[in-house]
């Protein structure tokens, strides 16, 4: 078995010679190819885009041959090229990389090209408009007859059937000769504790802008969009690109974050789950009113004094607040 | 007919008997008992005035002995519903001497296993805040809802079926208890006096109950498994949690009835009643129960230490070999091997070797509580050192004080409470003689 598999090797190694010469003289050169791309100038963030590539060698396509799609990107300080999208070349030579624009900083583009006459990448630049920013879920599920209500409907059979068994019992003290009338507090304060216990979880349930959020995905208290795994859904914070403002709208949106006003009022002012709206016709009417505002902590905020928040940047949150649309 | 109500009148007087209980030891029993709840106590004012840095539960590790204590015992919660519902439901006959106290043990666990959630909260203010502002995404909110409706159902359950024996107390304790014992039995018997309205009453509302205990019980531990499953945590990323904590939930809610059964017979003289063959079907139970357990571990850890992911590794190795191999293997050994051998064995199959085999079932079932939660927090999900957790004195004493008071809690339980279901017990011995009776009555074939 091993002189066997010995000799095999032996003929493998004679042959590679061989093989290495024929490479040497029947490949065309490298970096022969020519890659021709077309791609838009511009992309919105958000924006589905097709970037093709035509890849020919001495006036022939190339048929077969790997492109590949990366744009410059960086991680914990580290930055490199990025592949977004992979294809093959097709009898025209041509191939069509697709991808999705989710952030602004990515415009600096390569297109890589590995086929069997070698190796070539070219580069070019996209500019990138600001658009919204997207979220790539990572959790969660959504099964459509699987909805809260049937927690409400359980919860509801469970706590009736209880309920009923402690009902049940009214009728024991009832039955008695001569009817006996202490008795008949026990089931009474049983079948009364019940009925608020339940009646006070759904209340709970239903009413609380957390819970009733969820009950109803799309009304204002939606905090916490709802999306399938691996689903792309519109991501409404601050983004990086939107620079027309002035310095002191720029500070005032950092101030704005930073001392915690965006968790409650949102980062957009308009759809608050905790604090309610403070843009358009809730805006505050002067820098003066905002100020005692944050000063006395109105309806349950929180008052921030002079050491957290000066006037000065009061003033600027104002600003920002000023830029906000009514319904963003 | 006479030798029934001899019957009857005896264990009457062995269910009353337990209200007159007194004497030295048992003054000491309650008094010891006591203190240890109440120093408990002087602990948790210390946790309230310094907050939660009082226990040794930090950011990496957040959960301790509390969640440990608090899962262990709404699992032993399950020897009430089990025993009881089920065995009801199936209408096993030799159930109904054990069955009040498996429904109290119910009561009273759930009662010490909500108070650690509680305890572990730091403030409780924020039990409060909670229930306002809770939001029912969240499993932590799924599991307070659950054991609420448990505990409402397992309270309803318990006292639905004592209401008979709650007249008897009111129609024989008169001048042998205080008055405020017997203004309690004449609220609680609430008129009863046994006529056949009363009676169908009482069966529908026993029927809906034991049919509605059981998947409440079942959700409920689920739920707690959830708890954890729905956590991103390595050593909790089970599907079969659901299945793993309910079947640990019964093995050791049976394993701890068993050891209070035990205790009762000795002290309040139930031999007659509760009979070594009690002990032999609960001991098969257990090693059902034992077997179900280990073919769990088996199927959580073969798979996951097939594949073998980095982080599994890390859980692997400090479960099998490092920091927490001590406590796994007396787990699976002690806990689960040893006592399914006790059993299966006829010599050791004794009351005395049941209930050494029981002991080492709860310990061991709280020790893999304490595993999941503190091992699976250790895991690290970033590449920092691994933490440590090792509880401080407040948190021991709180835990000392938590089964204390499950243990003061059900000895008052038998002491104002009948502990016994006479009525029923009463109702399967006459069936019994009636088709004893009627089988002699038959012709011989």
């Amino acid at each position: 078995m091993s002189t066997c598999n010995a000799k095999k090797a032996l003929a493998v190694l004679a042959t590679l010679p061989l093989v290495l010469l024929l490479t040497v003289f029947v490949s065309p050169a490298a970096g022969a190819s020519n890659i021709e791309v077309q791609a838009p100038d511009q992309v919105t963030v958000g924006e589905s885009v097709t970037v093709t590539v035509t890849v020919t060698n001495a006036g022939e396509p190339v048929v077969g041959g790997e492109v590949a799609l990366a744009f410059v990107g960086g991680v914990g300080g580290e930055s490199g090229w990025v592949v977004v999208a992979t294809a093959t070349t097709d009898a025209t030579g041509s191939a069509s990389l697709e991808y999705l624009q989710r952030a602004l900083d990515a415009t600096r583009m390569r297109v890589e090209y590995f086929g069997p006459d070698g190796q070539e990448n070219t580069e070019f630049n996209i500019v990138i408009v600001d658009g919204p920013q997207l979220h790539q879920s990572d959790a969660g599920a959504d099964i459509p007859i699987l909805g809260v209500w049937w927690l409400v409907v359980v919860l509801a059979v469970v706590w009736v059937l209880i309920g009923l068994a402690a009902w049940r019992l009214l009728s024991i003290p009832r039955s008695t000769r001569p009817a006996a009338r202490l008795a008949r507090f026990v089931p009474r304060l049983m079948v009364g504790f019940i009925i608020f216990t339940a009646v006070g979880m759904f209340v709970v349930i239903l009413t609380k802008p957390e819970s009733h959020a969820n009950l109803d995905p799309g009304q204002e208290f939606d905090r916490t969009p709802r999306a399938l795994v691996g689903q792309v859904y519109e991501y409404p914070g601050l983004t990086a690109g939107d620079l027309a403002q002035t310095s002191n709208e720029l500070d005032g949106r950092q101030l704005y974050v930073q001392a915690g006003c965006a968790s409650c009022h949102s980062v957009g002012g308009d759809v608050g789950a905790v604090g309610g709206s403070i843009v358009g016709e809730d805006a505050p009417r002067s820098v003066q009113s905002l100020i005692d505002e944050i000063r006395e902590g109105p309806k349950g905020m929180p008052a921030f004094s002079e050491g957290t928040l000066t006037e000065a940047e009061i003033e600027k949150i104002f600003d920002y607040l000023q830029t906000l649309p009514a319904n963003s | 007919m006479a030798a029934l109500t001899t019957w009857e009148s005896t264990l009457k007087e062995r269910a009353l008997a337990p209200t007159q209980a007194s004497g030295r030891l048992y003054t000491a029993w309650l008094a010891g008992l006591g203190l240890v709840v109440a120093w408990g106590f002087v602990a948790y004012i210390y946790q309230w005035r310094n907050g939660l840095y009082a226990t040794d539960m930090r950011d990496r590790i957040s959960w301790g002995l509390y969640i440990s204590a608090f899962v262990f015992f709404i699992g032993i919660s399950h020897a009430g519903t089990l025993i009881s519902a089920i065995l009801r439901a199936s209408n096993a006959g030799w159930r109904s001497p054990i069955t009040r106290i498996a429904e109290s043990i119910t009561v009273v666990s759930l009662i010490s296993g909500a108070l650690f959630v509680i305890v572990d909260m730091g403030r409780p203010d924020r039990l409060y805040q909670f229930w306002l502002n809770g939001n029912w995404q969240s499993p932590l909110m799924w599991d307070m809802m659950a054991i609420t409706i448990y505990l409402t159902a397992s309270v309803v359950y318990l006292y639905v079926p004592m209401i008979p024996d709650l007249a008897m107390f009111r129609d024989n304790l008169e001048g042998r208890v205080s008055r405020f014992q017997m203004w309690l039995y004449q609220s609680l018997a609430i008129g009863w006096d046994n006529n056949e309205t009363q009676r169908r009453s009482l069966a529908k509302s026993i029927t809906v109950l034991m049919v509605l205990i059981i998947p409440i019980a079942v959700s409920v531990h689920t739920v707690v498994s959830w708890i954890f499953a729905m956590t991103l945590r390595v050593s909790w990323n089970s599907t079969i949690f659901g299945f793993f904590f309910v079947s640990g939930a019964i093995y050791s809610g049976v394993a701890t009835l068993i050891i209070v059964l035990a205790v009762m017979r000795r002290i309040y003289h139930l031999e007659e009643y509760i009979t070594p063959t009690h002990f032999k079907y609960l001991s098969y139970l257990l090693a059902t129960m034992s077997l179900v357990m280990i073919y769990g571990n088996a199927s959580e850890y073969i798979t996951k230490g097939f594949k073998m992911t980095e982080e599994d590794r890390f859980a692997f190795e400090q479960l099998f070999a490092g920091d927490f191999a001590s406590m796994y293997w007396f787990y699976f050994f002690g806990g689960l091997v040893l006592p399914a051998l006790i059993v299966a064995f006829k010599p050791t199959r004794t009351i005395v070797g049941v209930v050494i085999a029981s002991v080492f079932v709860d310990i061991a079932m709280f020790i893999e509580r304490y595993f999941i939660v503190v091992a699976g927090l250790r895991v690290p999900t970033m590449p920092y050192e691994p933490s440590s957790y090792s509880p401080t004195w407040v948190e021991w004493s709180i835990l000392a004080s938590g089964f204390a008071g499950f243990m003061l809690l059900l000895t008052l339980f038998a002491r104002f409470f009948p502990i016994l279901a006479v009525w029923e017990m009463t109702e399967e011995r006459t069936s019994d003689q009636t088709s004893q009776h009627d089988r002699e009555l038959e012709p011989a074939p």
